[in-house]
This record gives C-alpha cells, sequence and structure tokens, in this order.
C-alpha cells in the first residue's frame, strides 16, 4: 500500500476526484476494521462541510419526542429510574376503550381499501396485471380496478362470484375456474358484466360505458336486476350504455378498442369532440373547440402515441388543424391560412 | 471481549485503535480523548436524553449523506430517524463496539444503499403496498460503491432539463410544497407534479440499468 490516506485523500474522494488507483487503495484499506473509525470520522467531517441542504434537526427532536411519547406504556427496554405516574394506570382502560373505537372507526372509515387490493393507472399511463385467479387485466389511463383481497382465489362463505369494481377502461382477459365461478365486473354505470372466462374490454368513463367482446361468452346484466333482461354478448359485439340507453353492435374487428393496449389509438371516422373526450379520460386534459364545424369533423386511422403531446400531434397532422397546448388546456383550431 | 457497558470506565479499550498512518493531515485523536464519552456516559445514565444528544450532533450529517443516495428529503430524514428510533427502543447503543458514529454511518449508508436498490427494482403498486424488509445484510463488497452509487445520482439529477431540476430540487432537496413551487414559479400544480414525476423517472431510468444489474449480480455471486 504505498498511497497514505489521508484526510484530504478522503476528501478528494468524497467529492468524487479521487482517480480508480487511489479507489481500489481506499477500498483495500477499508477492508480493514481498525481503519472503520477513521473513515466515518472523516466522512462526518466531509458531510458536516458540504451540506445538500439544511436540515432542521431541532423539528427532527421534536419527531422524536413524539416517538417517544407514543412508546410511553409500552414496556421500557431499558428500566429507566423514573417514578411511575398513577395517571396513565388509572385511566388505562379507557385509553384502551377509546383506542379500540378509533380503530373500529378508521376500520370502517378504511373498509374499502382493508377490503380491496386497489390497481390504478395515472393519466397516460398504461398498465397490466396478472390477478390472483390467474386473469390478467390491463387498465387503460385514468382508471381504477378494485378487487377483493380475499375471494378471487378462496371461496367465502357467501362469495361464489370473483367480483372487482372498474372505473375507467381495462381489458380483461379472465381464467376460467374449475368450479365454473363466474367473473362480474362492476361499474359505477349500475351495468354488470358477467364472465366465465373470456377476452373483453369494459369502458366505463362518466356516463358512458362500453363493453366489446373479444372472445368467450359474457352476459351484462343491471345492478339491480329489473327492467331489463340480461344481454348475452357474442364475439364482436359491442354494447354502449349512454345516458341510460343501450346501444348494440357487430363489429368484426373487436381488437381495435383495446389497441390502447399496444399505445396504439384506432379512430374510425370518429368526431374531433369524442376525440376531445377522449383526451380527457385518457390524459386528464381539458380541450375546447371553438369552432363548431371544426368539432364534428371526423378522424380515421391508427395513431401510435406514447403520451398526449405524441396523439395531439398526430391528429393534428392527420386533419391538418393547429393544435396548441398549455398545461392541462388544450385547443383545436383551424390551421393560420400562410 | 470487553462490554460496552464498561466501555467509558475504560475508555481504552482494544477496539479503538487509530488507523495506521501518518497523522500529519489529521488530527490525531488517541482512545483517551474518546470523543463520543460523554454522550456514552449520558446513554448509559438517561438513554433518551442520550439518543438526542446523539441527534443533536450527528442527524445533520446523516441526512446529508444519505440524500445523496436516496435524492428525497423526506425519505434521507424518514431512514435516519428510523435508526434513531431503533437505536433507542432495541437497546442498539449498548450492543455496539465501534464509534456511534460508524455504526450510525454505516448503518445508514447500508439502508440509503438497500433501499435505492428496492426502489429501483419495484414496478407495480401492488409491490409498492407491501415494501419489501429493507435488510441489512446485502452489502456491497467495496466500500467504493456507495460513493460511486451516489456519485451517480447527483450525475443523473445534472442530466435533467434545467426548469426541472430545480422543481426536483425545490421538491425533493428543499422540501417545498407542490402548491408553493407552482406559485413561485407562475405554473399550475399539476405541471409540477408532471415534473417531479418525470424527473424521478428520468433519475431511476439512468441508474436501474447499472445498478440494478450490479446488485442482482452481488446476490448470485459465490462468496
Amino acid at each position: 500500500m504505498n498511497i497514505p490516506i489521508t484526510k484530504t485523500l478522503l476528501f478528494d474522494y468524497f467529492n468524487g476526484n479521487a482517480s480508480a488507483l487511489q479507489k481500489q487503495t481506499i477500498d483495500e484499506w477499508a477492508k480493514q476494521p481498525e481503519n472503520e473509525e477513521f473513515f466515518y470520522k472523516t466522512l462526518a467531517e466531509w458531510e458536516l462541510t458540504h451540506p445538500q441542504y439544511m436540515v432542521d434537526v431541532s423539528s427532527a427532536i421534536a419527531r422524536y419526542h413524539d416517538y417517544l411519547a407514543q412508546k410511553e406504556g409500552e414496556q421500557p427496554v431499558v428500566a429507566m429510574p423514573t417514578e411511575p405516574t398513577p395517571f396513565p394506570v388509572r385511566f388505562s382502560g379507557w385509553y384502551i376503550a377509546a383506542s379500540v373505537s378509533i380503530l373500529l372507526l378508521m376500520g370502517w372509515w378504511f373498509r374499502s381499501e382493508l377490503v380491496n387490493q386497489t390497481y390504478a393507472t395515472e393519466p397516460g399511463q398504461i398498465r397490466s396485471w396478472v390477478l390472483d385467479d390467474g386473469s390478467r387485466v390491463t387498465l387503460n389511463a385514468n382508471s381504477v380496478l378494485k378487487v377483493p383481497r380475499f375471494g378471487l382465489k378462496w371461496v367465502l362463505p357467501g362469495q361464489k362470484n370473483r367480483e372487482v369494481f372498474l372505473t375507467g377502461e381495462a381489458q380483461f382477459s379472465v381464467t376460467h375456474t374449475q368450479d365454473n365461478r363466474r367473473f362480474i365486473v362492476k361499474t359505477p354505470n349500475g351495468l354488470d358484466v358477467v364472465v366465465l372466462g373470456t377476452e373483453f374490454t369494459v369502458s366505463s368513463r362518466q356516463n358512458r360505458m362500453q363493453v366489446v367482446l373479444n372472445q368467450g361468452k359474457v352476459v351484462l346484466q343491471r345492478e339491480t336486476n329489473q327492467t331489463m333482461a340480461p344481454i348475452v354478448l357474442t364475439p364482436g359485439d359491442v354494447v354502449t350504455l349512454v345516458d341510460e340507453k343501450i346501444q348494440r353492435k357487430h363489429v368484426a374487428d373487436p381488437e381495435r378498442f383495446s389497441a390502447w393496449k399496444d399505445e396504439l389509438f384506432v379512430f374510425d371516422s370518429m368526431p374531433l369532440s369524442q376525440v376531445a373526450q377522449l383526451l380527457r379520460d385518457n390524459y386528464g386534459l381539458h380541450v375546447s373547440i371553438p369552432d363548431p364545424a371544426l368539432a364534428h369533423e371526423t378522424v380515421s386511422g391508427s395513431f401510435k402515441a406514447t403520451n398526449a403531446d405524441e396523439l395531439l400531434i398526430s391528429i393534428s397532422k392527420a386533419l391538418d388543424i393547429q393544435a396548441v397546448r398549455r398545461g392541462k388546456k388544450v385547443i383545436f383550431s383551424a390551421r393560420a391560412n400562410d | 471481549m470487553v462490554q460496552t457497558t464498561s466501555a467509558f470506565q475504560q475508555p481504552d479499550e482494544p477496539n479503538r485503535i487509530e488507523p495506521n498512518v501518518d497523522q500529519d493531515s489529521h488530527s490525531p485523536r488517541s482512545p483517551s480523548n474518546d470523543d463520543e464519552l460523554f454522550i456514552r456516559k449520558t446513554l448509559l445514565e438517561n438513554p433518551q436524553l442520550g439518543v438526542e444528544l446523539l441527534y443533536k450532533r450527528y442527524y445533520q450529517p446523516l441526512c446529508t449523506h444519505t440524500v445523496r443516495f436516496v435524492g428525497s428529503r423526506q425519505v434521507a430524514e424518514d431512514l435516519v430517524s428510523e435508526i434513531f428510533y431503533q437505536f433507542y427502543s432495541e437497546g442498539v447503543f449498548d450492543q455496539i463496539t465501534t464509534s456511534y458514529r460508524a455504526y450510525l454511518f454505516r448503518t445508514a449508508r447500508n439502508r440509503a444503499y438497500n433501499y435505492l436498490r428496492w426502489e429501483l427494482s419495484r414496478k407495480s403498486p401492488l409491490e409498492e403496498a407491501t415494501p419489501l424488509p429493507i435488510q441489512e445484510f446485502r452489502q456491497p463488497d467495496a466500500i467504493t460503491q456507495y460513493e460511486e452509487l451516489c456519485q451517480d445520482v447527483e450525475k443523473a439529477i445534472n442530466t435533467l432539463p434545467l426548469e426541472r431540476r430545480k422543481i426536483y430540487l425545490l421538491y425533493q432537496f428543499e422540501g417545498r410544497k407542490l402548491r408553493e413551487i407552482a406559485d413561485d414559479l407562475q405554473i399550475s400544480v399539476r405541471t409540477v407534479e408532471v415534473q417531479v414525476y418525470r424527473a424521478s423517472q428520468a433519475i431511476r431510468k439512468l441508474l436501474k440499468d447499472k445498478w440494478l444489474s450490479i446488485a442482482l449480480i452481488a446476490l448470485f455471486w459465490p462468496v
């Protein structure tokens, strides 16, 4: 070991100015336990002279006191020569009662979080998960899926179905179970999708809901099953619920309704106003189209876009219009004549 | 083995040997001027107060060191505070044979390192919901890996576009609220949020390739 390890050298090293050879020497040197003290002493000294930010030590100590106060009542690890105060003892029964009722209240409050596992995507984000029962779900942007923590895999008494709760848009690929347990997608729109094992897309945005079946067989039924007879879908069927009105059509290419999975947007003569709605659903953008004629123009084609800006550029190019984005606001307008 | 409980009575315990180097460039520290003697005494008599003294002395350098790894003031302070809490509640100080400083820094570096590795490897909110226990035993074999890691973090921060870096530092290092930053810079809260998110993603991406694979190799490396 030819290079002596000095404070200066260690400072250089902490500053990122040590040579490869110096680093190697420090490595070897630091392996000796007796050098540890000097290393950390120097490190502490260096940190004090090169702070990354101003640390508020007194509020940290205040938090430490809070922590100690919280721990009070628990058995102290080290016996302390302090006199026990009678106060906590006399009222400990009340404390327990209060704690239990607060816990119960919290449990009730957060019951949805306790019972359900939540999967969520942020604006502009697409993500897939495999659920406990082996079913695969892909969430489109800005969507939330709640799945009971217990019950997908194990049949609890009174729970024969696999029920999940969706707000937003998702594609499901549901596995079939031995005991034919049904997979039910519940939505805020009050229409349930009942499945045995298949592939389909559910979109539940504000007052519009859409179900597209790729494979297998699903049944739609009202949550409160009156008035409406269950609708049985066959592959290629698209059912849309807008303002309590149900529309049903058949398409040859149901895959395009789940093209978003691959960050692909497939539009088939879609009015610009609907594109605006989609931008709001997926990216949280507020789109305004001052010219009503423009709002009725339609877009066709498939666009690959990994974020809102890419999609905006593709659309404005396709229609030869102008899209101006300022933060969350987007304005579509006719291109200025040049 | 020397009992720590008796350490303050005989400060010349064999573990505290001076580094075997020339003493010109740094102040000599002979066993007799053990600079933690007072804290050691206090810890034995009144652990609560002793830990408070440790706070006053080491909390700041520990936090500013940890933040170099984890890139967030909040996370750094949580990690460091946790060490102090355990120090007190689990009576850790009773079993330490090195200086408290060495123990605290070593632990902080390990936890920061493991936290960052865990942070880089997690993928979905499913995993976020059940954070892996941070374990002490996975440590890099060379001490210089720690510095290399935090220098890489710094480099990654420096590659951010100017505006994004500014927002990231305001939020993560200065601990400013999203709202405050938005008002100061006259932009929307949402924009600040997006900038912070993008910054974290960019830093993650830069670190991931190198450090995640190293960590994985280390795991499967025959010891």
